[in-house]
C-alpha cells in the first residue's frame, strides 16, 4: 500500500498566476484561516465530536437560484412566534423549527464588475472572493467542506453535492466568470465539488456495494481487489507527477485525491448499513419529482448515516428554468429583473413559494426519521437555505434571505425571527462551525462569531 | 493533462469496447464549461465523486464486455489468446498489453505491463478465474491518469521552448478534435511509423476523418457549443399561447435541419460563408409549413432551395431564432449579441446593474424597435446597444419561434441597420451576405476552431499562428476541410511548450 501521510504535507504548488494552491486535503478554512488538519486524527473516528451516545449532527446547505422576492419573504415581526410571511406560509408545519436571520451580508461576493450571480454562487459557502476569470479558478473552501474535513473518515461518503441542474444551455455562463462559478457551492480550494443531477447515479455513490447476500469471505475479497486496483492507480500517478509543470501537476494531485478518497471508502466500508437503502429511484423528467427524489435521498443518506454533510442546488445561478407548470413560462432569471412590475413580482413569489413547497417537503422528510436518541433527524440536523444575490433585480449581497431549519443537536434555539444588520454571513458560519465542533477561530471575511 | 470531456470519455468506451452499448457518463457531474466550450482543460478536474464513478463505469463494462460471446464478439476483441494453464502471464501480458496500448493512446512500457500481470497473477493465486483475473487487469488500465487524462509530457517542464508533440499525442490531439474520441488503428499506425508529423500525412488525414461518420462530433460538440445547436435540446419554455403549434415535434425537426445543415460543410467543399448566407436548408413537413414551403415528398427531411424564399442562411433558421428569443417576443438584444460574440468575436461588456430589464410585453403596443430606442436614448446603455440592437433588429422579420412576418404589433418591420465596422443593410438577408464578406467572421471562425482544438484560451503569442491559419483558411476557400487541415498542420497545434518559471 502506498502511505497515505505525504497528501497532508500541505504541499503548495505554484499556479501559472503565481497564487498557492493548497492539495485539497490540506486546507482548511476560509481566506482567513489556513490550518494544516494532521491526517490521522482526520481520518479517526472522532466520537467525541458527535458525543458518545448522542445522534451525530448533520449539516445540508439547500440554495436556491436568483434570490429572493424579499418583500413576501422577510417577516414583519421578530422574535418568537414572528409572522409567517406569504413565501414561507408553505413551512408552517415547522414553524417553531426555523431561524429566520434578516440583515447578513456576504461582500466576498461581490464581482469584479459584472457577474453577482457567478461570484455570488461561488461564495454563497465560502465568503471568498473568486476570481474573475474563464480559466483560472481560485476560491476558498466551502463552509460544508470544512465540516467534512472535521468529521473524516467517520462516514463512508464524506459528503454529497446533489443538484437539479447540469450543464444546461451552452454558452458563457456569466460575464468573464467561468461556469463553475454559477454551478457549485461546494469547494475545496479552488476546485469545485460538482454535483451529481441524476437520482440514479446519487443512490449508487451512497448504498452501491451492497450486497446483503455476501459472505464476510467475499467481501474482504472484493476489498482487496478494489484495493489492488486503487494501489496501482496511485503508481501509475506517482509516477507521472516528477514529470509534469506546475499546472498539470494541480491537475494530477487532484486526481490522487480523489482515488486515495475512493481507497478511505473501500478501507472503511464493508459493514451492514444502518438501514434498508430502499429501492433506486428512476430519473423522471418532472422538476416536482425529481426534487422530491433528490429530498427522499437526502433524508435516507442521513438516516443510514452515509453522509453527515450535503449540499443541494435547486438550481445553476442564474439559471433559466421555465414554470410552466405554475403558469410562468418565462425563465427565472428574467422574471427576477422584474423592473418593478408587479406581474414579474407574482411570477417570483410562485417560484419562490414553489421552493419552500419543495424545502417543506424535505424537512418532513427529516422530522419523520427517530433516531437512537428518541430525537429527530430534525432534531440533530442545520439545513440552511439562501440564495446568492437578495433580490434579483437590484443584485445586491446585503441584507440576504437566510433560513436555517433544524436544532443542530440542539445548538439552535429556533421558531424566532432575528436582525443582524450589517454582519458578515461569514460570522453565522463560524458559529455553526464552532457549534458543530470544528475549531477554528475566522471564517471567510468573518469578523467574529454570530451567537446562535 | 486534459481530462477527457464526458462526451470524450463515453466515445472512447464505445470505440474501446466496440459493439458494447454503453454510455457510462451519462450519469456523470456535467463538465465545466468555459469559453463556451466543455474541453477546456483549465477547468476540467477530477473530483472524489467523479473519480469513484469512472471506477463503477470501469468495472461495469469490462464485465459486460467479458460476458459477451460469440464470434467477433467484443469478449473476443479483448482477450486474444487462450491462458494455457500455468503460461496465464503470457496471455495476461498480451491482453493488457494490446488493450493497454489503445486505452491510452501509447504503447505501454514493459514495467506499465509487468505490474499489472502480477496484480494478475495474485488473482488467480487467491482462487480467481482467468476471467475475473484479466477483468482486475483491465481496470487498472481505465481508471489510471493515462486513460483518463490526454497526458503531454515535456522534456523540460519548466522550459518555456516549444518542441514537437510525439506522433502518438499528435495523433491523440487530432482525433479528439475532430473525432471527439481515441485515435484509430491507422492514426496509431502512423504514430509508430513516425510519419504523422508531416503536412502532407496531417492533409491526408484530415480529409480522411471528415469521410468517416466519427466526424459527426463535430456537428454534436464543435457546432453544437459554437453555433448553440445543443441549446435545441432543452425545453426552450415558449408561451403556449402565443404560440400553440411549437410543440417538442416542432423542435426536434428545427434542430434536425440546424445539423443536416452543418453537415454539409463536414461532407461537401463548401465555403463556410454559407453558414450565413446558403440559399438552401433541410425541411421536413412541419418545417416546411412553418417556412411557407411545399412539403417534401417522401416522409422525412429534404434538402430544398430557398429561392424565392426570404431566408438565407442560419440566422434565419427556426432553431437559433427561437433559442435566442424570448418566451412570446422576439429579443434582438439576445440576437445581436450573438451575433456579436459568436461569429464576430466582439463580446459587449454586459449592462450596468439594475438597467437590466424584463422582456417588452407583447401587449404594450408599437414595434420592437420603439421599444428599443429608450436603449439607444440612454447614454449609459447606448454604446453597446448601438452595436448589438441594429444587428438584431435586422432579423425582427422572424418572431420568437422563427416565423416570417411583415408586421410587428401591426405595424410594417423597418429591419434596416449597420454592422460594426461599417456598412449598411436594408434587412436581414442584407445584413447576412454584409456579414459574410467581414473579415471578422472569417477571423472568428479561426478563433472559436482553435480555442476548441487546443482546449485552452488563446494568448497574445498565438495571434501570428492565428493570422497564418486565417491566411490558409481564406487561400482554401474558406472549407471546412481547409479550416481544419490549417490548424492541424500549424505549429501551435504540433507542438507544446513548458510553463517556465
Amino acid at each position: 500500500m502506498t502511505t497515505n501521510e505525504e497528501t497532508i504535507e500541505g504541499r503548495a504548488w505554484r499556479t501559472r498566476t503565481g497564487r498557492s494552491t493548497l492539495s485539497r486535503r490540506s486546507f482548511l478554512g476560509g481566506a482567513g484561516v489556513m490550518v494544516s488538519l494532521p491526517f490521522l486524527e482526520a481520518m479517526l473516528p472522532s466520537r467525541a465530536a458527535a458525543g458518545a451516545g448522542a445522534a451525530a449532527q448533520r449539516l445540508l446547505a439547500f440554495y436556491v437560484p436568483n434570490g429572493i422576492h424579499m418583500p413576501a419573504w422577510t417577516p414583519t415581526t421578530t422574535g418568537p412566534g414572528f409572522q409567517l410571511p406569504p413565501i414561507l406560509q408553505p413551512l408552517s408545519a415547522f414553524h417553531s423549527e426555523l431561524l429566520v436571520v434578516s440583515g447578513l451580508g456576504n461582500a466576498p461576493a461581490m464581482p469584479d464588475g459584472f457577474g453577482d450571480h457567478a461570484s455570488g454562487a461561488a461564495a454563497f459557502l465560502t465568503c471568498t472572493h473568486a476570481n474573475k476569470s474563464e480559466t483560472d479558478l481560485f476560491n476558498g473552501t466551502s463552509m460544508d467542506q470544512v465540516y467534512a474535513q472535521h468529521i473524516g473518515s467517520q462516514t463512508v461518503v464524506p459528503s454529497l453535492q446533489l443538484g437539479l441542474e447540469g450543464g444546461g444551455n451552452t454558452g458563457n455562463c456569466d460575464s468573464g466568470y467561468a461556469c463553475a462559478y454559477v454551478r457549485n457551492i461546494s469547494w475545496v480550494g479552488s476546485t469545485p465539488l460538482s454535483k451529481v443531477t441524476s437520482p440514479a447515479t446519487a443512490f449508487d455513490l451512497l448504498f452501491s456495494g451492497y450486497d446483503p447476500g455476501a459472505t464476510a469471505q467475499e467481501l474482504a475479497r472484493r476489498k482487496a481487489k478494489r484495493l489492488s486496483v486503487l494501489d496501482q492507480t496511485i503508481g501509475d500517478a506517482e509516477a507521472l507527477r516528477g514529470q509534469l509543470g506546475a499546472t498539470d501537476k494541480v491537475k494530477l494531485e487532484e486526481y490522487l485525491d480523489s482515488v486515495r478518497d475512493l481507497e478511505l471508502k473501500v478501507e472503511s466500508d464493508g459493514s451492514a448499513l444502518a438501514c434498508a437503502p430502499g429501492v433506486p429511484p428512476g430519473e423522471p423528467e418532472d422538476v416536482t419529482s425529481r426534487c422530491r427524489l433528490m429530498c427522499d435521498l437526502m433524508v435516507k443518506a442521513f438516516e443510514c448515516d452515509r453522509t453527515r454533510v450535503i449540499t443541494f442546488m435547486m438550481g445553476n445561478a442564474a439559471s433559466l428554468r421555465t414554470f410552466g407548470f405554475l403558469g410562468y413560462p418565462n425563465g427565472h432569471h428574467l422574471y427576477t429583473h422584474h423592473g418593478d412590475d408587479p406581474a414579474n413580482f407574482a411570477a417570483i413569489q410562485a417560484i419562490n413559494t414553489w421552493e419552500m413547497e419543495q424545502l417543506a417537503y424535505l424537512l418532513g422528510g427529516l422530522a419523520g426519521v427517530t433516531e437512537l436518541d428518541g430525537t429527530t433527524l430534525l432534531d440533530n440536523s442545520i439545513v440552511y437555505c439562501s440564495s446568492e444575490i437578495e433580490d434579483g433585480n437590484a443584485h445586491s449581497h446585503f441584507d440576504l434571505p437566510v433560513l436555517i431549519a433544524g436544532r443542530g443537536g440542539g445548538l439552535i434555539d429556533p421558531g424566532r425571527h432575528v436582525i443582524q444588520d450589517g454582519v458578515p454571513l461569514a460570522n453565522l458560519y463560524l458559529g455553526l462551525l464552532q457549534g458543530m465542533g470544528v475549531e477554528t477561530s475566522s471564517f471567510g471575511d468573518s469578523t467574529g462569531t454570530f451567537v446562535l | 493533462m486534459r481530462r477527457l470531456t464526458n462526451t470524450e470519455y463515453d466515445n472512447t468506451i464505445r470505440d474501446l469496447f466496440y459493439g458494447l452499448d454503453v454510455h457510462p457518463a451519462e450519469g456523470f457531474p456535467a463538465d465545466e464549461v468555459s469559453l463556451g466550450f466543455d474541453n477546456i482543460a483549465d477547468v476540467l478536474s477530477v473530483t472524489p465523486v467523479l473519480f469513484e464513478l469512472y471506477d463503477r463505469a470501469a468495472e461495469q463494462t469490462i464485465a459486460l464486455a467479458l460476458a459477451s460471446g460469440g464470434a467477433g464478439s467484443v469478449r473476443e476483441q479483448i482477450l486474444t489468446c487462450e491462458p494455457a494453464a500455468g503460461a496465464e502471464a503470457t496471455c495476461a501480458d498480451e491482453i493488457l498489453r494490446a488493450f493497454g496500448k489503445r486505452a491510452w493512446r501509447r504503447p505501454l512500457t514493459d514495467d506499465e505491463v509487468g505490474e499489472r500481470v502480477a496484480r494478475v497473477q495474485e488473482a488467480l493465486a487467491g482462487g480467481d478465474e482467468f476471467d475475473q483475473a484479466i477483468a482486475l487487469g483491465l481496470h487498472t488500465l481505465l481508471v489510471s491518469s493515462h486513460f483518463l487524462f490526454r497526458v503531454e509530457l515535456d522534456p523540460e517542464p519548466d522550459s518555456p521552448e516549444a518542441h514537437p508533440l510525439t506522433d502518438y499525442e499528435l495523433a491523440t490531439r487530432l482525433s479528439y478534435f475532430i473525432w471527439s474520441t481515441m485515435p484509430d488503428e491507422e492514426l496509431m499506425d502512423l504514430a509508430d511509423a513516425r510519419e504523422l508529423n508531416d503536412v502532407a500525412v496531417l492533409e491526408a488525414q484530415v480529409r480522411r476523418m471528415l469521410q468517416d461518420e466519427r466526424a459527426e462530433a463535430l456537428v454534436d460538440d464543435f457546432a453544437g457549443q459554437w453555433l448553440y445547436l445543443r441549446n435545441l435540446d432543452y425545453d426552450l419554455g415558449k408561451d403556449y399561447e402565443t404560440f400553440p403549434e411549437m410543440d417538442a415535434e416542432l423542435q426536434l425537426s428545427m434542430k434536425t435541419e440546424a445539423e443536416m445543415f452543418f453537415r454539409t460543410f463536414i461532407t461537401e467543399p463548401r465555403s463556410l460563408r454559407e453558414l450565413v448566407t446558403a440559399e438552401d436548408t433541410f425541411v421536413d413537413a412541419r418545417l416546411a409549413q412553418h417556412y411557407g414551403l411545399a412539403a417534401p415528398q417522401g416522409g422525412g427531411f429534404e434538402r430544398v432551395s430557398l429561392e424565392g424564399v426570404p431566408r438565407r442562411g442560419m440566422l434565419t433558421q427556426a432553431g437559433i431564432l427561437s433559442v435566442l428569443s424570448h418566451a412570446s417576443v422576439t429579443s434582438p438584444v439576445k440576437r445581436g449579441k450573438w451575433v456579436l460574440e459568436q461569429l464576430m468575436c466582439m463580446g459587449p461588456p454586459p449592462p450596468p446593474p439594475g438597467v437590466e430589464t424584463p422582456p417588452p410585453s407583447p401587449d404594450a403596443g408599437g414595434t420592437m424597435r420603439e421599444e428599443l430606442e429608450q436603449h439607444r436614448a440612454d447614454p449609459a446603455c447606448a454604446g453597446c446597444h448601438n452595436l448589438m440592437d441594429p444587428i438584431g433588429l435586422g432579423l425582427e422579420h422572424y418572431d420568437a419561434i422563427g416565423r416570417f412576418r411583415e408586421l410587428d404589433n401591426g405595424q410594417p418591420i423597418d429591419a434596416s441597420g449597420t454592422l460594426p465596422g461599417g456598412g449598411s443593410f436594408e434587412d436581414g438577408l442584407g445584413m447576412v451576405a454584409l456579414l459574410a464578406e467581414g473579415d471578422e467572421f472569417a477571423a472568428c471562425t479561426v478563433r472559436k476552431t482553435l480555442t476548441y482544438a487546443l482546449g485552452r484560451s488563446l494568448a497574445s503569442a498565438d495571434s501570428p499562428h492565428l493570422e497564418t491559419i486565417v491566411a490558409e483558411f481564406q487561400e482554401a476557400d474558406m472549407t471546412l476541410e481547409g479550416l481544419l487541415t490549417a490548424v492541424v498542420t500549424n505549429d501551435t497545434f504540433r507542438t507544446r511548450r513548458g510553463e517556465g518559471q
